[in-house]
């Protein structure tokens, strides 16, 4: 059987899992490129495995080879044995479906997802060979556009893509590939594509922005003095795309890989967005609304995913399932439906109350899975701070309940620099696992399956556009050791100590996440100066350079510690201000005081703080309150 | 109840590992909707066994696993619908009903295997287009010499050393026509001798390099009776 691939026996067989660069796997898309207009690569600037587990990338997949002018394919990060085979072997990176090179597309997409990721896109372009910079590419060279979480502050990465596409895909992606396949088809091959008319026409696409189209000024002290596009009739702000979620397709066929995938199971998304307005979160402010899907659809996808797909496990996916309105019903459906088949349901991000402990008893086994918890912060005084609606109470009448119901292995999860933190609020992180550790051994003897686990990680705090803390400091890296000393320290005098485990996040890492988060277009000469020097994989923490990105960071003349370690005027131009993504500068700035203040606010469901998010008129904005 | 089904792997599928092919297996089963029995247990597992792992990088049109059902099936109906659902390049060949005692499963029954050994004009094709490899030698009479040898010491890699050991008695057949290597090989759980050990001995032999990108094909898996 014939069959193509763009690596050699030679070279599959030298690398490590040559199964991430072969494609073909199940509900994989194949179409014939000469019967489409556009070829669309998807690109995952991480390993295959880590990839194929973004539910984001199966959407858009499903959305454009909806289309029959269109053939969208993936592409994923190589590890470095292949990069390093691709670079010596000069072959250029490729996409998993066709097994034909990046740089012979229309457009080469990538999904942001972590700031981090940046000189992973770096690499997949040059080893596509396809020049890093917007304006070192010209017609001849496909479109690079960037899409995900990441791009609600584009800037850092404004001179490595043609386009951003800010929101939803499922709103303007199709209008995006209309002007395309139009303007292609004036110039007749895509040798004569005119891309600046393309750009320009784009620009005015709700939602997409091309940042070679506006122009950045600084102050004297480096901050942003303004922010314009080059032309008037060009928008001056980009706002967010939102979806319909109750009649939004839904990719019924997703590719499953023969790779143990990080998400090896069935993911059906109930609901975008979050009612509970946490003040550290950027996902529960820019997905807003809060929206769910039909439950009648969710039941019919559930079925369908299941036998299209052949996974032994089905994984309910939202920023916070208990607040779906429908949850009970969907998932004694879901039970009836997977009974005597053996699939496991696995319920990820449910607050631990009766219902969801009873549930969890019935589709896993308790002796096996352990429960989470995220206070996020260990006293009530920080928990209102970045409102967090959750009381010790609640924690520990948690915990009993499931210590009760069987479970013996608990998981805490808090953050560490958190605007206002006192070294009080620090030990009281463990504090609190010691009183959970104390619930478990105020059970009677008999009742309890030996000793408990309760294990404690500690991420520090990083202040991400768009949010209440959007204005704050970050500290130190230094401060931040300190700080998990300090709660290392507290856990080897508690009583129980031997029942706790604790771990902290590096904070390298974080702060290198810091500097881009809160980034400006200054950045995109450092993130190629660290690529240069071999950094790559720096979400890992076996491949984070750090060293290399100081030296970066000083080649450029960029000092870091102005973007991590200065607290923001209020009335600071910040570098992702031009981006309307539905909650007002004004309602983050209101809710930024009440933080100082300890102050909390209701969730969406209680009543309207009034974010701005209801200009979309979807889900709870529609919805009638108490 | 116990099916054994016969299949092929080909393509851009060679590059699955075995544990891979094992769930892509259990996935495809539970698509057809085929009643798998599952072990007890605090992990339930289909219950399902490869006669012999396929090295990552061979074809083979001559692969078996065998299966325990809950109930028992039409094994025409099953073969009809794992046809629609596999891809193209993992073609289901049979599937049919053998004896459920132990000591018939295909793991304890195989003896010998049968592979194809030849340059594939397209790479990663793996069909039988093939380019000579023969050039300058005579082959016929070095197989006989080769053949002809009272032992054959090839090194063998174990988990800490590498040990030497003679191959020779597992060599029941060795040809070559087409251009290609064609040997039947012990395989199974008493003996497994792999097809690359005996090109490489036999190269060694001849006192020729092993040719470049060399492509090694299952043909047919068989007990002492038979094909599985």
């Amino acid at each position: 059987m014939l069959n193509e691939l763009a690596l050699s026996p030679e070279i599959l067989l030298s690398v490590e899992k040559p199964a991430r660069y072969v494609g073909n796997e199940i509900n994989s898309v194949k179409k014939l490129k000469e019967a489409v207009d556009i070829r669309f690569a998807m690109c995952f600037p991480d390993v295959y495995e880590i990839g194929m587990s973004h539910l984001g990338i199966q959407i858009i997949y499903d959305l454009l080879n909806r289309r029959d002018d269109t053939w969208a394919e993936r592409s994923y990060a190589p590890w470095y044995d292949l990069d390093g085979a691709l670079r010596e072997k000069n072959i250029p990176l490729f996409a998993l479906e066709s097994q034909e090179p990046l740089k012979e597309f229309d457009f080469v997409g990538f999904t942001l997802q972590y700031e981090l990721c940046m000189t992973n896109v770096l690499q997949m372009l040059d080893l596509a060979q396809i020049p890093l910079r917007s304006k070192g590419r010209n017609g001849d060279f496909p479109l690079v556009i960037g899409g995900g979480p990441c791009v609600y502050n584009p800037e850092p990465f404004a001179d490595f893509f043609d386009l951003f596409y800010l929101g939803e895909a499922e709103n303007v992606l199709d209008d995006l590939l209309d002007l395309y396949k139009k303007v292609k088809k004036e110039g007749f091959t895509r040798e004569k594509f005119n891309k600046e008319k393309f750009l320009i026409n784009a620009a005015k696409i709700d939602g997409i922005y091309v940042p070679s189209l506006y122009e950045v000024k600084y102050n004297p002290d480096s901050t942003l003095r303004s922010f314009e596009p080059i032309d008037k009739s060009l928008p001056g702000r980009i706002k967010k795309q939102v979806c319909d979620m109750s009649n939004a397709p839904y990719p019924l066929k997703p590719v499953v890989p023969f790779l143990r995938a990080s998400q090896d199971r069935v993911v059906l998304e109930i609901q975008r967005g979050c009612i509970r307005g946490c003040r550290f979160c950027q996902a529960g402010m820019v997905y807003r609304p809060a929206r769910g899907r039909k439950l009648e659809d969710l039941k019919r996808f559930a079925r369908e995913l299941l036998s299209n797909t052949g996974y032994d496990e089905i994984s309910l996916s939202s920023l916070s399932s208990s607040d779906y309105p429908h949850l009970r019903e969907l998932i004694e459906f879901i039970i009836g439906e997977c009974e005597g088949k053996n699939i496991n349901i696995s319920l990820p991000s449910l607050r631990i109350d009766t219902f969801s402990l009873d549930v969890m008893g019935r589709v896993q086994d308790v002796k096996k899975s352990s429960l989470t918890f995220a206070p996020e912060a260990g006293s009530q005084r920080l928990r209102d701070v970045i409102n967090k609606g959750l009381t010790k109470d609640e924690i520990l009448n948690g915990a009993t309940k499931a210590f009760e119901g069987g479970w013996n292995t608990v998981k805490l999860y808090f953050m560490l620099g958190l605007p206002t933190e006192s070294d009080e609020d620090v030990v009281a992180i463990s504090d609190l696992a010691e009183e959970i550790a104390k619930a478990y051994y105020a059970i009677p003897k008999e009742n309890r399956i030996g000793k408990c686990r309760i294990n404690t990680s500690t991420s520090f705090f990083i202040p991400k556009p768009f949010t209440p803390f959007q204005w704050a400091r970050m500290l130190s890296r230094e401060e931040y050791v300190r700080k998990a000393q300090l709660v290392k320290k507290r856990f080897s005098e508690q009583l129980n100590k031997k029942s706790h485990h604790y771990n902290w996040h590096d904070s390298d890492m974080t702060i290198l996440e810091g500097v881009i988060s809160r980034g400006d277009r200054r950045l995109s000469d450092v993130i190629e100066c660290a690529y240069r020097k071999g950094c790559l994989f720096d979400a890992w923490s076996e491949g984070l350079k750090i060293d290399k990105w100081l030296e970066a960071f000083e080649e450029c003349g960029i000092d870091p510690d102005f973007y991590t370690l200065r607290q923001r005027k209020e009335d600071e131009l910040f570098p992702w201000d031009f981006i309307d993504a539905g909650v007002t500068k004004e309602f983050l700035l209101r809710e930024w005081k009440k933080a100082q203040k300890g102050e909390v606010t209701k969730n969406c469901k209680e009543g309207c703080a009034g974010c701005g998010a209801a200009v979309y008129s979807y889900g709870i904005c529609n919805a009638k309150r108490n | 109840m116990k099916i054994r089904v016969k299949f092929g792997k080909e393509g851009a599928l060679i590059y699955i590992g075995h544990l891979d092919l094992m769930r892509a297996f259990q996935k495809l089963f539970r698509k057809a909707e085929l009643p798998v029995a599952f072990s007890e247990g605090f992990n339930p597992h289909m219950l399902m066994s490869f006669a012999q792992p396929l090295s990552v990088g061979m074809s083979s049109e001559g692969e078996y696993l065998d299966a325990r059902l809950k109930e028992d099936i039409d094994t025409e109906e099953a073969l009809k619908k794992l046809k629609e659902i596999v891809p193209a390049d993992l073609p289901i060949y049979a599937v049919k009903h053998i004896p459920d005692e132990k000591k018939m499963g295909a793991m304890t029954v195989l003896s010998k295997a049968r592979y194809k050994v030849f340059a594939p004009v397209v790479p990663n094709d793996s069909s039988l287009h093939t380019i000579a490899i023969a050039d300058g030698l005579h082959m016929e009479s070095e197989i006989e010499k080769f053949l002809g040898s009272e032992h054959l010491i090839s090194p063998k890699m174990t988990k800490t050393k590498v040990e030497e050991w003679d191959i020779r008695p597992l060599i029941h057949e060795l040809l070559f026509n087409d251009n290609g290597f064609e040997l039947l090989l012990s395989c199974g759980s008493k003996a497994n001798l792999k097809p690359q050990a005996v090109i490489e001995a036999f190269y060694e032999f001849t006192g020729m390099k092993v040719p470049k990108d060399l492509h090694y094909r299952r043909i047919e898996m068989y007990s002492e009776v038979g094909p599985l």
